[in-house]
Formats: C-alpha cells, structure tokens, sequence
C-alpha cells in the first residue's frame, strides 16, 4: 500500500477542530462567495455559512468585474458612511435605460443574487431550524428589475420567519438621472413608475418594513405624496435608525414633517425639497440635507431634536438668495459639529450676529466650510468664527470653479472690522485650522480639471500667515490661542 | 516597590513558565487580566510572583504570542524604536504591518495553534490578524486544494456532495 505524500501540515485537520464560531470569525474576513464555496469543505464545514452574522448581498458583487454599471454601482458604494462632499460625482451615469428590462448583464446579475438568497435565506433549504443560523444583520441591496419582487419575497420570508434579527435595506434603480437627452416629463414618469414598483414591494414585504429594519436606502424614484414615506415607512419601521434618501421624494419643493421615536441619521441628498422640519426626534444625531428647493429660512426646523449634534448642508444648484443659520438652527441645543458645503458657487449664508446665533453655537467645537470659492475671500468666515465661542476646529476647503456654466460668484459682504478681532477672536479656542487646498479639483459638472485650480489662493507662507495672524493675534502680535496650523496644498 | 515593574508568570500546557510584564499582558489579553484581578486581593500584601496556568497553550505557541503581546502593547518599546516610528508620516503604512506580515507567515499548524490561542487568552487584535491569515490561505484556491492544504477530509457521500454543490451553484 502507497503512503499518501504529507502536506506540508500534519495530517491531522486541525483547522476543521477550530470551534464553530472562530471557523465563522475566519469566513468573515472572506468575500460572501468565497465563504460559501468553503461550505462545501466537508460536512463540518456545511452550516458555517448560514451561522455569519451580518450577510451582505449586494447587486453589485453580482455584476462582472468590468462591467460599467458594476464599476459605477462600486464607486457609489465605496464609503457608504463617507460625508457627503457634494463633489463627488453625480451617479452611476453608465448604467442602462430603466426600463429596458432586457439588459443582459443586469438580467442574470438580479437572477444570480436571488439564487444566492434562496441558498442563504430561504427556509426550505435546511428544515431543521438550527439556533445558530439566525444572521444578526442581513444587507440586501438591489435594483427595482425584473425580479425585486423575488429578492423582497426571500428577505421577507427569512425575517418573518426570525431568522434575520436586523435588516439593512438599500433599494436603487438604474436610472441615468443626469443624462440630458431625455426630457423632464419622461425622467418623472419613469421615476413614477419605479415609485409605484416600490410600493408594491412595500405591500408585499410587512415583515421586512416592521420593527427589524434598522437602515434603509431609497434612491432615485419618485412617489405620490408624503404620506408613502411617513405613513408607509416611517410608521411601520418603528426601530429605524438610519434613513438615506436621495433622488427620492414627491415632486420637487415637498415639504417634509418628520416625526419619528428611533432615528439616529437622516440624509437627504438631491431630493429637493422646499423645508423640512424635524419635528420629534429625540435621537436624531446627524442631519445631512444636500440640495433643496427655495433657499429660505424656512429650510431646515428644528423642534425636539435634543441629541442632534451634527449637521451637514450642501448647497447643489447656485441661489442667489441667503439663509440666516440663526433661524434654522434655532432650537439646536446639542450641535457640535457644523459642515456647509458651498460646491464651489454662491455662499448662500447670510452673515448675522445675534444671540440666537450664539445660542445655536454655543456647543460647536468643528467647523467645516467646505469648497468655497476663491472668489468669495473668507472675509465673511469672521462673523461664524465670532459666534462661537467653544469652537476648536476650523476647516476651510477652498475650491475654484471657473469652467462652465456656473460662474458668477455672488459673494455675501461682510466688512471685517478691525475692531472686532480683539473683542471676539480672543475668545475663540481654536486648536487647529487646516487649510486644505484642493489644488487638483475635479469639477463635477464637467468632470475637467481646473486650470486654474490653485492659482489665486496666496500660496506663499507670508499670505497664509497673514490671514491666521488676523484670526488669532491681538494688535500687539502676540496669539491668543495655542493654535496648531496645518496648511495643505 | 511602586516603581518597580511588576511582572507575571505565564506557565503553558508543556510546563515552561514565561515572565512577562503584568501591565502589558493585562492590556493584551481580557482573559489574564480577568486571571491577575482575580489573584490580587491574595497577593496583595506578598511578595512572591503570581504564576499563572495557561493549560491550553503549548510552550512553543506561548513564547509567539508574548513577542507579538510585547510588540503591540509593550508602549514604551513601541514608542522608543525610532525605525519604527519617527520616520513614519501620516498614511503610511502600519508600523507593524511589516512585523505582523512575518509573525504568520508560518505553517498552518502553527497559525492554526496562534488562533487557538488568542481566541483563549481573547487578545483581539491577533485573533482578528490571525483569521485573517487562515482567511488569506482559503483564498483562490480550489476546494481540493484547501482541502489538501489543510487536510480536510471529504466525507460527504456522492449523493450529498451533488447536492451541496447544487445548493451552492451560485457561488461557483
């Protein structure tokens, strides 16, 4: 008899004698298919898959490597919890006609992923109910196509019958929202159409729309009317802690009253509303609203909101009008972190001092203003920085903005006066200020590099010193503050 | 005696004791430090030195782990090597990423014996480092090589073989 050759290992399986749990820590670090496929192991092996705690199916992995739209759909899911910069590109503008449900690739990508669901998720497959197969978070996100309904049925199925504990939910569709080739009655209509594709998975699915989902993307559809979102959503999803529209909503200039016990993080990104008011929170943390309506005061209300600690606006179309933070803030008692984000056109915040404002600001340590075009100076910069008093992080990103259809500055007034430095300034705690020139901007509206990105911003250590010695020196040249400066260019 | 560095003794499964710093091992490994807290009303008011049993892990394994433990959590080894550190600007690399690549490049048995033992002694970082060794070893390798690899005995018979390869069609 011929002696088996030795591996380079024992011959005793000492991997398989790991306990269940460390096997599992192990499939964790592998990629979803790669976990399954060392399922097949041996019989040890087999239920490992189905014990991962958080199990994430996401159309994207299911698409070809060089596929556009997979390419696309990756970039857009690289840092889902990334800040919104409001320069990033705009979407996925490669992916195919909506309501071509012919798309070869999409076609066998959602087919792929339901086979993948029904192997993880579907009840029939291992009837008897092992108590470790019960995934703590299952993360489905996929396209409104010809198989939602399937994919929503499986997930639904998996939750009713408890063997999903939390559910993360991103529903997309392929549509090219900024191609212009297509006029505006036909782009809602479509988006319609997706809307009413959601509501039917909506009634179709009450146990994932229930108590177990935590997190919910919604992007690029369009629906009758509030009451889909507040009635249909936000009433059944009683434990939601994370809320992501974008390109989602009624028809533009919606106006949106939220209430809701179990809320952490909004974003509203590129659904154009004219206000929203953030009525009853009372956990709400984060606010992210990028791209509205009418620039009014109104914009933004807060009511009892008691831990909303960071807020993130980001201006998406010029405006020529100004909102007063003072009034949109009113009512903020938590705020600590402060992120405007002026895309490189207008500054479209009213300079004012007032109490309110510093009662607004009166726990904000970071301040982000974020590209903000050269042309607009900082002058205007003072009157946030004389309104708080705790600040310790300031922030500027600079950003140049010359090549399309945007120019025009309009910049916001605001006569520093010599005066004021000594009054306010000393009592300013900043511990660092970082410039950070971005001195190869990509505009996102004509994806060129600037030419002249970093040309007129002084870039010599004299120019910089000056405008830091203007915020944190008294007449005397002597520093207020220990301040740390950091100058990136 | 407060300055005095208090140290501790490790004995593994094979019975050799290993000195190490009390502060640094219960900053590694939540397992001895529930040990060490546990001792210490006793052994507050001795001199001799806490020997503690570690029954799970052999000699070769412990005196791994403590390089690694020493590495990691060792600050003032860590802070004073200027290779390591003084030159490294913000964005590069780990420092120890180089370390940490060489600590498991090793045989399977020995990874296999690592993970054992940081699981045990609940030292995250390793235990997280070393699956994903073993994670990297199961990567673009045929189920027959993984099997080779790692000695996996194939006892599914024919019958259930098609059938979890026929459950798990998508995956390949």
């Amino acid at each position: 008899m011929v002696m088996e050759s030795t591996t380079p290992s024992s011959e005793e399986d000492l991997i398989s004698q790991l306990p269940s749990d460390v096997l599992v820590s192990i499939l964790e670090k592998l990629s979803l298919r790669a976990a399954v496929r060392a399922g097949v192991l041996s019989r040890r092996w087999r239920c490992l898959p189905a014990q991962l705690p958080r199990l994430v199916l996401d159309i994207a992995k299911f698409l070809p490597r060089n596929d556009p739209a997979a390419a696309a759909v990756e970039v857009e899911n690289a840092d889902p919890d990334g800040e919104e910069d409001g320069d990033a590109a705009h979407g996925p503008a490669a992916v195919d006609d909506p309501n071509d449900d012919d798309d070869d690739d999409l076609y066998d990508a959602g087919d792929e992923m339901a086979n993948a669901a029904t192997a993880l998720l579907a009840s029939s497959w291992r009837p008897p109910l092992d108590a470790a197969a019960v995934h703590n978070t299952v993360a489905m996100r996929f396209y409104l196509r010809h198989n939602y309904m399937e994919l929503g049925r499986l997930l639904d199925d998996a939750v009713a019958s408890g063997r999903v504990r939390k559910v993360s939910l991103t529903i997309t569709t392929t549509y090219p929202m900024f191609e212009d080739d297509r006029d505006s009655e036909s782009i809602h209509r479509t988006l319609v159409g997706y809307g009413r594709r959601f509501k039917a998975l909506l009634d179709a699915c009450p146990a994932i729309f229930g108590p177990h989902l935590t997190e919910l993307t919604l992007e690029k559809m369009r629906h009758g009317g509030p009451d889909l979102l507040d009635g249909g959503i936000l009433a059944t999803c009683t434990r939601l802690e994370k809320l992501t529209l974008e390109n989602f909503g009624p028809e533009r200039g919606w106006l949106w009253r939220v209430r809701h016990a179990w809320l952490k993080h909004i974003k509203v990104i590129l659904c154009f509303p004219s206000a929203i008011q953030l009525l009853w929170l009372p956990r709400l943390e984060s606010f992210t609203l990028r791209g509205w309506f009418w620039t009014t005061d109104k914009l933004v209300s807060l009511g009892h909101v008691p831990r909303l600690t960071t807020m993130t606006l980001t201006g998406d179309i010029v405006v020529d009008e100004t909102v007063r933070l003072s009034r949109i803030l009113a009512n903020s008692t938590a705020l600590t972190d402060l992120r405007l984000n002026f895309s490189g056109s207008n500054i479209w915040v009213r300079p004012e001092t007032s109490r309110r404002l510093t009662d607004a600001f009166s726990k904000l340590k970071n301040l982000k203003l974020k590209n903000v075009n050269r042309e607009c100076g900082l002058a205007w910069t003072m009157f946030l920085l004389q309104s708080a008093p705790h600040l310790q992080e300031l922030y500027i990103k600079l950003m140049e903005h010359n090549c399309c259809g945007l120019a025009g500055r309009k910049n916001v007034p605001w006569e520093v006066d010599s005066s004021f430095k000594h009054y306010n300034l000393a009592a300013v705690n900043l511990e660092e200020i970082c410039f950070c020139e971005n001195a190869e901007s990509l505009c996102s509206y004509c994806d060129l590099p600037d030419p002249d990105a970093g040309a007129k911003f002084p870039r010599t250590d004299q120019e910089r010193d000056s405008f830091t010695k203007r915020i944190i020196t008294d007449d005397d040249g002597r520093s207020t503050t220990a301040v740390k400066i950091h100058i990136r260019s | 005696m407060a300055s005095e560095k208090k140290v501790v003794f490790l004995r593994s499964s094979d019975g050799e004791a290993f000195e190490v710093s009390e502060e640094v091992i219960s900053a590694a490994s939540v397992t001895i430090k529930g040990m060490i807290d546990e001792e210490s009303p006793s052994r507050a008011d001795t001199a001799a030195t806490t020997t503690l049993a570690i029954p799970n892990v052999t000699a070769a394994t412990l005196s791994r782990v403590l390089h690694y433990v020493n590495k990691h959590f060792d600050a003032a080894a860590v802070v004073g090597r200027p290779d390591d550190y003084i030159f490294c600007a913000p964005g590069d690399e780990h420092p120890l990423a180089r370390f940490d690549d060489d600590f498991v490049d090793v045989d399977n048995d020995t990874l296999i014996d690592l993970v054992h033992a940081a699981e045990y002694l609940h030292i995250k970082k390793l235990f997280d480092l070393t699956c994903k060794a073993v994670a990297d070893k199961l990567k673009g390798r045929t189920i027959d090589q993984i099997r080779e690899t790692f000695g996996i005995v194939n006892d599914y018979t024919v019958e259930e073989e098609v059938e979890v390869y026929r459950e798990n069609s998508w995956a390949f």
